[in-house]
């Protein structure tokens, strides 16, 4: 696990930030005593890592998003204690980002927080997404991200899935292409998700690679008992 | 064939797109913003028309003159928005011009919220707007149907010179599903009756809803009811899902039928007789099944986020020939797999039928 103090999660629209962000954090407490997520996502009301917000709470995350209540409303509105959670030189800190440059543009308020080299910026991609199949156009994506919150990215999530369709073809496949923007980038390629999507027989991909277990937690209402 | 993981927001407008769809008219609402966000960035990589309108009020209107000009065109908006449009949807309707509008539908009634809701059943399939007419309405139940039934919508509204509707909700438009999409439609073909200027032509073709002289109100309404017969005889669509041998069948569309789907499939590996009835076009409505169905004997128990409206068409297809229960979220919540499972259950046993 990285050693800086600020990660964020950053990437086009729908790349799966929240779920990346969300096991980060996870992962991070077993090794942390003091975590915060920050929800900066303020383009989209659904599926948010505020949802998780008790389930987090409970295994001692701070979740740092709007107001409790006020959660549904389609505000732009960012909470004063981010800073507080900024601030505090004991708290490792993730940020999940709101999708496309647009989303990523609220982090420019930050900046004076995010001096070079105290933080990594990591672009989530899957590269099943429309508009990012191919190294160009995620090329592209990366320099308007960078643009839009004037911080530099420092690595990238290979976050390749069909979801319930994902199997060991598709995967390896999608990371081929992440691989290749990765190298068009001159960035490291820091994780590789897989999910229990991924039949048991071939996790074995998790072996090739210094894998990363995604749990879903955004999942939709009909997957929930 | 190309697989992607699309959100049903993104589904519906490349779907929109690979049926030949060139002019998109709208305005931000959410939970729709994906469906004007994803055709600004695409219409123009296929020579089409992205245009932000003034307000719903325009964007319906846009769509009345281009699909008068015989171009496929389409809107998209969430319950307010759409409410607005019903102007000009009546007109549309009248004047029988193809095209389709998409509702994501939201909570109301009112401003509402931006939870998922079925509550706007009524207003798309009773008419919304003023005048005897009805819209063709697809609702989808998977990210796949997103593609697929906006292609056919636009088909439909071409065959029978119809407005069509895809009524999604908010979670359809934003839950991410993989989803095939079809080869780009080829160049479509010409309109006799479309606007394009006369062309040699001796009479002038006429886009118009107007039937204030002599008998020509009467007659623009039986032609269209003359349609709508038409309709109901040919284009009705549901799936049928273990009702053969079920002696309780689920009656649910979209979001909610996801989740009852969930249900049942918990309730059939304890050896439960339950089946699903979707209704895959919610007008014209699958009443000849339903009645079929409760003619053998069937009961059957409607879930939907509302007060109660689909169940209001399974009551009539029934037509007291079996009983029907109903299960509602009022807008705000979504009924859970739990939830629908024990009222399932609740009502077998009360039945002796557990």
């Amino acid at each position: 696990m990285q050693n800086k103090r600020i990660t964020i999660f950053t990437g086009p629209f729908g790349s799966g930030k929240t779920e990346v962000a969300v096991n980060f954090v996870l992962k991070l407490k077993q090794q942390q005593q003091k975590v915060g997520l920050v929800d900066l996502d303020i383009v989209n009301p659904y599926f948010r890592s505020r949802e998780l917000k008790s389930l987090l709470g409970t295994q001692g995350i701070d979740v740092v998003s709007t107001r409790s209540g006020l959660e549904m409303a389609d505000l732009p509105a960012l909470s004063p204690r981010i800073f507080s959670l900024l601030q505090d030189k004991q708290m490792r800190v993730v940020f999940d980002v709101g999708g496309d440059p647009v989303g990523a543009k609220t982090l420019g308020r930050f900046q004076a927080y995010f001096p070079e080299g105290s933080y990594d910026m990591w672009l989530v991609l899957n590269p099943y997404r429309p508009g990012v199949s191919n190294p160009e156009a995620i090329s592209m994506v990366a320099r308007e991200l960078e643009k839009a919150s004037k911080l530099q990215l420092t690595g990238i999530v290979d976050n390749a899935n069909l979801g319930q369709q994902t199997n060991l073809h598709n995967r390896e496949k999608g990371s081929t292409i992440v691989d290749s923007a990765a190298r068009q980038l001159n960035l490291p390629v820091v994780i590789r998700t897989y999910t229990d999507h991924l039949d048991s027989g071939e996790t074995c991909l998790s072996c090739k690679m210094d894998s990363f277990h995604l749990k879903l937690f955004m999942l939709p209402p009909w997957e929930v008992y | 064939m190309e697989r992607v993981m699309m959100k049903g927001n993104e589904a519906l407008a490349e779907g929109a797109i690979r049926a030949g769809c060139r002019f998109f008219f709208g305005y931000p609402i959410t939970p729709q913003n994906e469906v004007p966000e994803y055709m600004a960035r695409r219409m123009p990589e296929v020579n089409g028309v992205f245009l932000q309108a003034e307000s719903e009020v325009s964007a319906i209107n846009m769509v009345y003159g281009a699909g008068g000009a015989g171009a496929r065109a389409m809107t998209s908006s969430s319950s307010p928005g759409i409410s607005l449009k019903q102007e000009g949807i009546s007109y549309i309707a009248g004047a029988e011009v193809p095209c389709v509008i998409v509702n994501v539908s939201r909570g109301g009634p009112g401003l509402g919220g931006l939870t998922p809701s079925q509550s706007d059943y009524f207003q798309a399939t009773k008419g919304g707007g003023h005048g005897d007419y009805h819209l063709i309405v697809f609702a989808p139940g998977t990210g796949q149907e997103m593609v697929d039934l906006i292609g056919l919508a636009f088909d439909k509204a071409e065959e029978y010179r119809n407005p069509t509707m895809i009524l999604s909700d908010a979670i359809m438009g934003q839950m991410m599903e993989p989803v095939v999409l079809p080869e780009m439609r080829p160049e479509l073909k010409e309109k006799s009756w479309a606007t394009t200027g006369k062309k040699g032509r001796v009479k002038p073709n006429v886009i118009n809803s107007l039937g204030i002289l002599d008998k020509d109100l009467e007659l623009m309404n039986i032609k269209l009811q003359e349609k709508y017969a038409r309709i109901e005889a040919n284009e009705v669509r549901y799936e049928a899902d273990g009702t053969d041998d079920a002696d309780l069948i689920v009656v649910a569309y979209g979001t909610t039928s996801r989740v009852v789907r969930s249900a049942l499939s918990m309730l059939r590996e304890e050896g439960k007789k339950v089946g699903l009835l979707r209704p895959i076009t919610l007008w014209p409505f699958p009443k000849k099944i339903l009645g079929d169905l409760a003619a053998k004997n069937k009961r059957f128990l409607v879930v939907e986020m509302s007060s109660g409206q689909l169940v209001e068409d399974v009551i009539l297809a029934v037509n007291d020939r079996s009983k029907v229960d109903f299960y509602g979220k009022l807008n705000g919540t979504i009924p859970t797999v739990r939830e629908v499972y024990e009222e399932i259950t609740s009502l077998l046993q009360k039945e002796g039928r557990a």
